[in-house]
């Protein structure tokens, strides 16, 4: 057996541990990487004075009872509310008690468009929204608009302005 | 004794002397007939030496493991034994179902490479190669996204989740190296490692794909390898 008989034995071996080792290296590399981690918020900014009362806002359901969205918020200067996934609209109570306990209460209307959003088989399904409308009824909110109409991963969008009176 | 290691040391320094002579004329010689400027041996090999047809064994074994990989075959043309343009193609798959989330992803696409490699070792004439080059890709494809319906947590509704037939294409550039070595007659195979980078990429509303065919798992660039059988003419 010669020198150049072993070298090429050597190389070959040395080829088939690569071709073994690699195979095994790209199977195993599997990261994740969610971005959307926190879920997907509408961004609510108080315009103006900040709002003295306590503020409950409650999903209204169909065929349920309302559900707690945000509770007994104080100094409210600005929030953040989950959306239906696949609702093209949401019914929210904002309730209003006042320091000697007096409770208002105004509905709001939010339109929107649903879109799935895709990361990664291993990331949670969510859902991205575009806002078309948003409505106020009663006597607290003076004023809303769409600031920003895509609600998505982006928690640092302002998408909603309000404001309040303050009686 | 001690005669006998004079005698031995008188010997070996005769030797030694004898070989350093030896090597004088031979020198004288050279630096004789030494040219001015260093002489250049003239390369005999034609300019195209040959071509090599192939495929790549990573991609389908990445396939049946990973749920993701593709069927791929190469030509490659060995100009001078120092340039290797090579032509890529093949087809990609990916079908992958997350258990935890339910969430499916599902291609099916051609896609091809074009590029050159290098022959980088001075003895470029040898069975072994160690090649370095770089590659452009390009794929255009349909991927499906599917799940079974996601329950809405609040408003206590079930939402259909997913998109079927989403258009997306990508180019993307390869940095390529590896060793191609002869192992009989005209078989070679040879590794390379690759490191690929998105240039310009199109995808669906519903966002990026999981895999592009030819480039792997999605991202702005990632790491790869193949491992080439080939067969050289």
């Amino acid at each position: 057996m010669n020198n150049q008989l072993i070298g090429n034995i050597a190389k070959r071996g040395i080829l088939l541990s690569l071709l073994v080792t690699g195979m095994g290296w790209i199977s195993s590399c599997s990261d994740i990487d969610c971005s959307v981690t926190n879920g997907v918020l509408a961004n609510y900014v108080v315009q103006g004075d900040t709002l003295q009362d306590t503020l409950t806002v409650s999903a209204i359901r169909e065929n349920r009872s309302d559900t707690v969205l945000l509770n007994r918020m104080v100094k409210t200067t600005k929030f953040s509310l989950p959306m239906s996934y696949s609702g093209d609209t949401d019914r929210l109570r904002f309730v209003f008690t006042s320091k000697t306990g007096v409770t208002t209460v105004d509905t709001v209307t939010v339109s929107k468009t649903n879109m799935s959003h895709f990361e990664s088989v291993d990331c949670s399904p969510v859902f991205f929204h575009k806002l078309t409308s948003v409505t106020a009824k009663g006597t607290r909110i003076s004023q809303i608009e769409i600031s920003n109409p895509n609600v998505d991963d982006d928690g640092t969008k302002e998408n909603i302005l309000i404001r309040f009176t303050n009686p | 004794m001690s005669t006998m290691m004079v005698r031995k040391r008188t010997s070996l320094s005769a030797s030694l002397i004898l070989s350093l002579l030896s090597l004088l004329p031979v020198s004288a010689v050279h630096a004789q007939h030494r040219p001015s400027a260093p002489e250049r041996k003239e390369d005999a090999v034609g300019f195209f030496r040959g071509m090599a047809v192939g495929t790549d064994a990573v991609g389908p074994v990445m396939r049946s493991l990973a749920s993701y990989g593709q069927y791929e075959a190469l030509l490659r043309i060995n100009i001078k034994d120092r340039y290797f343009p090579v032509v890529e193609a093949g087809a990609g798959q990916a079908d992958k179902t997350d258990e935890t989330t339910g969430t499916g992803f599902k291609t099916s696409a051609p896609y091809f490479r074009i590029g050159c490699d290098f022959n980088m070792l001075k003895d470029k004439h040898d069975a072994y190669r160690f090649l370095v080059g770089g590659r452009v890709g390009y794929s255009s494809f349909q991927y499906d996204i599917y799940s079974p319906g996601i329950a809405d947590p609040i408003w206590g509704t079930q939402a259909a989740y997913g998109a079927v037939g989403s258009k997306g294409s990508q180019l993307w550039a390869e940095v390529a190296g590896g060793v191609d070595a002869k192992i009989w007659g005209p078989i070679h195979m040879g590794w390379t490692v690759r490191y690929k980078f998105r240039l310009s990429h199109k995808t669906g509303e519903i966002g990026e794909p999981w895999y592009v065919p030819g480039y792997g798992r999605g991202g702005s660039s990632r790491l790869g390898a193949t491992f080439n059988i080939l067969f050289e003419i």
